[in-house]
């Protein structure tokens, strides 16, 4: 074994994990497999935790909608309150002011 | 079960332009520790970016110019390698300080993961029992759902304005409330379509890095964090908490690594600019979701051991809508409910499927488009002259690694060819719920794995 540097042993063993953890990069052709997140094992691995999460995030909705009867924007009573009172309505000058920015190119 | 997440102090912004980086913005938020990193090249194959140096079997590390601060890498690294910057300290000692106002701006996706750090299953609702801890801890909340329901109101509104526009008027009229307001929309001819949402401030990043063409598609709201802080600070000091700005003290609780950066861009202090005093910040401080557990397990709460029950005031009101802002496609369903409205005239009830966009959910597929026909108003027929106007929206659940769901998508927009009104980015796949700053549930090696890195760990040693 005295030939085998630990160097080439770790490049071995991380690219045995990679093949095994995320799969072959692109198999078929044409078709590429990689690209999608949710079709990797990581990505697999992910979804039941994204799914029970998203699940949470859509009974919200519906408590919201059911018991407190706001399902759009416009419909919150403080929205309708911080426009009369302050911002008057979207895109206004306070609107610009505040709640509106630039974007710079960074390169 | 969760994993920590070992985190850094950060220390401080920096201090002249540096690469892609401006005066005073945090670098290097994600940091790979060189110790435990084994290169096993999962952070590569996830990062949006391509920001992550090193192949295979070598130790890797972060190009932090070419970073968006997604955390993408950190989520899933197998080993626990990956690091985050982190605020927790700044926050507990400013909790202390009586005279300062702390105020949690808490994002959607938090109340569905925080759970999983004191437990419970993945998925958990937890928005009252958070309230109760938050308020506990000595919290004032600003929900940040609230913000989402303002960012639907001007995001939406400029969506209109953008089309109306490009459709010839010179003039919209918009109903809001029993109230008409004309706006005048000649100038948003400049604007070209189809509008980018710009609620994830690591596809902002991403498109002032890699895509500056489209900066002129981004809308040009900010993200519901910042527009929390600036509102907080100003309308909401004078108005709702009668307190002075200077002794707010704003902390985001966000999903996401991203949002630490995001509230250190040297132009989010509009609210220090609106009041005319100098030095203030719209955001003081950010905390993950991880960070907020480990504050309120330092102070001793556990969230699931209080009331579920909620009585939401002034800004903890918010709408469903806003809350499924968190999912991917959820900023475009809420945009789609609010246009709707103004378009068609109409208020369906509550509960009605008419305020359900389906078609525009993320799910599991890496890119999602839909036309919905939004019937117009009598008014709005005359505008535009016709009867309904069929709307062409597209989500990107996830930018996919090296950007390669996204590229497409946008290519078509710098082409000038994009068949779309409105086009939602959401870096992370499955939106802000699977955001770098959630619980951690570490990858699950195979026998096989384990194994070879043990082994390879005790060659090592």
């Amino acid at each position: 074994m005295g030939n085998i540097t630990r160097r080439a042993f770790i490049k071995f063993a991380g690219l045995t994990s990679v093949i095994l953890l995320t799969g072959f990069p692109r198999l078929g052709s044409g078709e590429i497999i990689s690209n999608n997140f949710f079709d990797t094992p990581v990505g697999r691995q992910r979804l039941n935790i994204i799914k029970t999460r998203q699940a949470g995030q859509y009974k919200d909705d519906l408590i919201l909608r059911e018991k407190f009867k706001m399902a759009a924007s416009h419909e919150n009573p403080m929205i309708k309150r911080f426009y009369s009172e302050f911002a008057h309505h979207p895109l206004s000058e306070v609107s610009e002011a505040l709640l509106h920015t630039h974007y710079k190119a960074r390169v | 079960m969760v994993r920590k997440v070992k985190t850094f102090k950060g220390d401080g912004g920096v201090s002249a332009d540096t690469g892609t980086y401006r005066k005073g913005e945090l670098r290097g938020i994600i940091k790979i520790d060189q110790e435990t990193c084994v290169g096993c090249d999962t952070c590569r194959t996830v990062c949006p970016a391509g920001a992550v140096k090193g192949s295979v079997g070598e130790k890797h590390s972060i190009d932090v110019d070419r970073c968006i601060n997604c955390g993408q890498c950190l989520l899933n690294c197998p080993f626990g390698a990956i690091e985050q910057m982190s605020f927790v300290d700044y926050v507990i000692e400013k909790l202390k300080d009586k005279k300062t106002k702390v105020v949690a701006i808490v994002a959607p996706a938090v109340r569905v993961a925080i759970a999983e750090e004191f437990g419970a299953e993945p998925g958990t609702l937890t928005v009252g029992r958070l309230w109760a801890a938050l308020k506990k801890a000595g919290f004032d909340i600003y929900e940040n759902n609230f913000a989402a329901d303002q960012t639907i109101l001007e995001e939406g509104t400029e969506l209109l304005a953008r089309v109306a526009a490009h459709s010839g008027l010179k003039e919209l009229p918009v109903e809001l409330w029993g109230k008409k307001v004309v706006l005048e929309v000649e100038e948003f001819k400049h604007k070209p379509l189809p509008q980018f949402t710009s609620c994830c401030p690591a596809w902002v990043r991403y498109a002032e890095v890699y895509y500056p063409k489209v900066l002129p598609n981004l809308s040009s709201c900010k993200s519901p964090q910042q527009m929390a802080g600036a509102t907080a600070k100003t309308y909401g000091a004078k108005e709702i908490w009668k307190v002075k700005p200077e002794n707010i003290y704003t902390v985001g609780v966000m999903p996401c690594t991203a949002k630490i950066f995001e509230a250190s861009r040297p132009e989010f202090d509009s609210a220090g600019k609106f009041l005319k005093k100098s030095g203030m910040r719209d955001v003081d401080a950010v905390l993950t979701t991880r960070d907020l557990a480990e504050v309120l397990k330092k102070l001793n709460i556990d969230p699931m051991k209080l009331s579920e029950e909620r009585q939401p005031k002034d800004f903890m009101q918010y709408t469903g809508g806003a809350t499924i802002f968190g999912v991917s496609g959820g900023v475009m369903e809420a945009a789609l409910r609010f246009a709707f409205h103004v378009l068609s005239g109409l208020e369906p009830s509550a509960m009605s499927p008419q305020w359900d966009f389906e078609d525009v959910r993320g799910y599991r597929h890496p890119v999602v488009s839909a036309t919905i026909p939004v019937p117009l108003r009598p008014e709005y027929e005359k505008v535009f002259k016709t009867k309904q106007i069929d709307i062409k929206v597209c989500v990107v659940n996830g930018i996919g690694p090296e950007g390669a769901h996204l590229k497409p998508v946008i290519e078509d927009v710098v082409a000038g060819k994009s068949p779309y009104h409105f086009i939602e980015v959401m870096t992370c796949p499955g939106g802000c719920i699977n955001g770098g700053g959630q619980p951690v549930h570490p990858i699950e090696l195979g026998l096989w794995e384990k194994f070879l890195y043990a082994f390879a760990g005790s060659i090592k040693k």
